[in-house]
């Protein structure tokens, strides 16, 4: 008996063994031990919103020989998960890479040179602003701009109307943007403008929505060796004078707030105007009405200055580790080479909504089609900045925050806020 | 070597090889377990501590200390322990006092009792992530909150709760004030209802007043409860994280920041890993630290 029972539980265990490792195996049956296959190479892309999932049936669509999965992780859980996987040599083969990301990341030694890459494809149609800065680190190539995000305002041409304002020529200085505010609060029911640059949940957008204004007066964050900040500076001072003004006056949603997502309120058409980034065109099946009466605009200069936008997005880039793996790193350059093509930045823009990396992305007819709203992302691509290409950009994120913070909501004034903020952000440059 | 010592050394030798190792082998897999999931990671993100990573998966460089006087000189943990301090006020001091009040209610008999307990108890099974959001809900400036100050005329203007330098910090603490304060009043209630009743009866008999049962009695007696709520008040504290980065992301202006938020901030924020892992030992250490206090001013008394 006990001799039996011996026997199945040795033969459980071997078939639970066998289970265990038909597990350990690629669900594609084609695969070879080394992770290629005989028939098709499988890759990983990761990004992080849910609709650039459309980069799948896009690539794959295109491909006889790779599969492309999309494997969507929300920013903070793709940051934390790709530095575990980078450092177990399993990161997935290919990675849209925030390009405030991109010099951390090169710093840590985790992204392979796509120089060669680069060379062969001899694009030279990129917008300006993204090449070096999406790019290249310390003179090498680590990365290739992939979508692109911008940041302009939008407005509903019928609050326009009613408050009396032309819709067509839309405020572009600071007083302009002032002036239409206060006709939009006197004359309509709605607030005229969504806005967050400052709330402690929305790291990020105090360089996207804020920083445009400090560059449209020609102000800048740091000095061209990265060795100072300049945001104490007069063209600084402006900038938050300005949103001040906008909180002080009720022409605004709270800046401060932690509620992030503003955009809803200007498709609830309880405001008039949004600060925005280019992922809009989800308006257009969310709030029908509101798209057909949507425009788009470049942020307010100051007198004198030239309208700005912060260009970012995400930069496409192949873990390091993946070179070892000569059939995975070719088809994850493959996948490199086609968000660079035609076909590829159709998806970006037609398919996900955001911008092309290069001009010829947006001469395309559906472009054309929405041309009313496409025309200021265009110029915007053309006149923005690329965010300071810093490895500690994002820590310096959090001093530059606080001070917009403390100034908007009147706890202290501007210029020692500012201050403040220089000070703590020449700390950590010099740290 | 004489008789005697001979025969214990005989007998130990007999002992030893007689050992049952049974018990061991089915404490094996239970062992590897710890080893593999706590020990190791334990081990090696604290001798990360001393280190820099200069490259993902390779080059690490031996910094010393360096990590350590890294943490303790950045002007930020200092404020964040300021906050953590305050914030522990509202996880352990606040719902201890009301839930030992909430506990002897129920215990001394009230009226639906069972529904009372169950009422205060639902919080406690709320996720955090859940209760925080509920609450930013409720305190946003278009909340029930505001909305009642408002029409009863306390307020005239809707109140910034949680993005104003004064008030965000309270008002994660009211959050966690209604989410523990179930949790500490089953603990207290579970400790008197074990209490015996004839030390009460012999007070009466003597003609001592309630606060006079409650102070030499019922306190004392409560001790190893109190004890337990306690150290495990000061270990969430120090562990505390959802709490805060839910409600307000630590701000505004790190006005809500705590040691925990800040700490995420450092390691998984700005990838520093290093001086994230000291920063993980300087939490571990001071959770420590004051659970040891904590035991030793109650007088040692085993939880």
């Amino acid at each position: 008996m006990r001799n039996i029972n011996r026997r199945r539980v040795l033969k459980g265990i071997t078939t639970a063994g066998a289970i265990g490792l038909a597990g350990c195996q690629s669900g594609n049956s084609s695969e070879n031990g080394n992770g290629a296959s005989s028939g098709t190479v499988q890759i990983t892309l990761r990004e992080r919103d849910d609709p650039m999932a459309a980069y799948e049936p896009g690539f794959n669509e295109a491909q006889e020989n790779i599969e492309l999965t999309a494997s969507i992780q929300p920013p903070e859980e793709k940051y934390r998960s790709l530095i575990s996987e980078i450092n177990a040599g399993k990161a997935p083969e290919v990675v849209g890479l925030d390009v405030i990301y991109l010099p951390r990341f090169v710093q840590l030694g985790a992204l392979s040179d796509l120089g060669s890459l680069n060379e062969d494809l001899g694009h030279d149609d990129y917008f300006e602003p993204l090449t070096p800065d999406f790019t290249t680190w310390n003179d090498t190539v680590h990365a290739l701009p992939f979508w692109i995000d911008c940041s302009v305002y939008l407005y509903n041409k019928a609050h326009f109307e009613e408050a009396g304002i032309d819709p067509e020529s839309p405020p572009t200085t600071f007083q302009e943007f002032l002036d239409a505010s206060r006709a939009i609060r006197d004359n309509t029911d709605y607030t005229p403008l969504s806005l967050n640059l400052a709330g402690s949940n929305a790291l990020g957008l105090e360089l996207f929505f804020f920083m445009p204004h400090v560059w449209a007066g020609d102000g800048k964050l740091f000095n061209e060796e990265m060795t100072e900040c300049l945001i104490d500076e007069q063209p600084a001072i402006d900038a938050v004078n300005f949103f001040k003004t906008m909180v002080e006056e009720d022409l605004c949603t709270d800046p401060t707030s932690n509620d992030t997502w503003t955009l809803q309120s200007f498709m609830n058409q309880e405001t008039s105007m949004a600060y925005s980034a280019g992922f809009i065109s989800h308006i257009e099946e969310e709030s029908p009405e509101v798209w057909d009466n949507m425009a788009t605009a470049m942020f307010p200069k100051p007198e004198g200055g030239t309208q700005s936008s912060f260009l970012g997005g995400n930069s496409v880039v192949i873990p390091k580790g993946i070179t070892e793996n000569e059939e995975k790193f070719n088809a994850a350059k493959e996948f490199v080479r086609w968000s660079q093509s035609e076909d590829g930045m159709r998806t970006t823009v037609e398919d996900i909504g955001y911008l092309p990396p290069r001009q010829s992305g947006l001469e395309t007819e559906f472009v054309e089609e929405n041309g009313h709203l496409y025309d200021a992302f265009t110029r915007a691509m053309e006149q923005g900045h690329a965010p300071p290409m810093h490895p500690k950009t994002i820590e310096m994120q959090d001093p530059l925050n606080n001070a917009l913070a403390r100034a908007l909501l009147g706890e202290q004034e501007v210029e020692p806020a500012l201050s403040e903020a220089k000070s703590k952000i020449d700390k950590i440059l010099q740290g | 070597m004489s008789e005697t010592q001979d025969s214990l050394v005989g007998k130990l030798t007999t002992d030893r090889s007689q050992l049952d190792w049974r018990p061991y082998v089915y404490l094996l897999p239970a062992f590897v377990m710890v080893a593999i999931f706590l020990a190791y990671p334990l081990v090696d993100t604290f001798l990360l501590s001393f280190q820099e990573v200069v490259t993902l998966g390779g080059e690490t460089r031996w910094v010393g200390l360096d990590n350590y006087v890294a943490v303790v000189t950045d002007p930020l943990f200092w404020v964040a322990a300021k906050n953590t301090l305050i914030f522990s006020v509202g996880m352990i001091v606040l719902p201890l006092v009301l839930g030992l009040g909430l506990a002897m209610a129920i215990n001394r008999g009230i009226e639906g009792r069972s529904f009372l307990r169950s009422l205060i108890f639902v919080p406690v099974v709320v996720p955090i992530v859940v209760a925080g959001i509920v609450f930013s809900w409720l305190l946003s400036p278009n909340g029930l909150v505001n909305w009642l100050l408002t029409t009863a005329g306390v307020i005239e203007e809707p109140a910034r709760f949680l993005n104003s330098t004064t008030l965000s910090l309270p008002s994660v603490m009211l959050m966690v004030l209604w989410k523990r304060t179930g949790y500490y009043m089953v603990i207290l209630l579970a400790g008197l209802q074990g209490l015996p009743d004839d030390v009460y009866e012999a007070a009466k008999i003597m003609g001592k007043s309630r606060w006079a049962m409650f102070r030499h009695i019922t306190l004392p007696l409560l001790k190893p409860a109190i004890l337990i709520t306690l150290v495990l008040g000061i270990i969430d504290t120090v562990r505390a994280f959802a709490h805060v980065y839910v409600m307000t992301g630590g701000g505004p202006s790190n006005s809500s920041e705590i040691l925990s938020t800040h700490f995420y901030q450092v390691a998984f924020g700005y990838f520093n890993f290093g001086k994230g892992a000291a920063y993980g030992f300087i939490l571990f250490g001071m959770a420590l630290v004051f659970s040891t206090i904590a035991i030793k001013l109650s007088g040692g008394t085993e939880i």
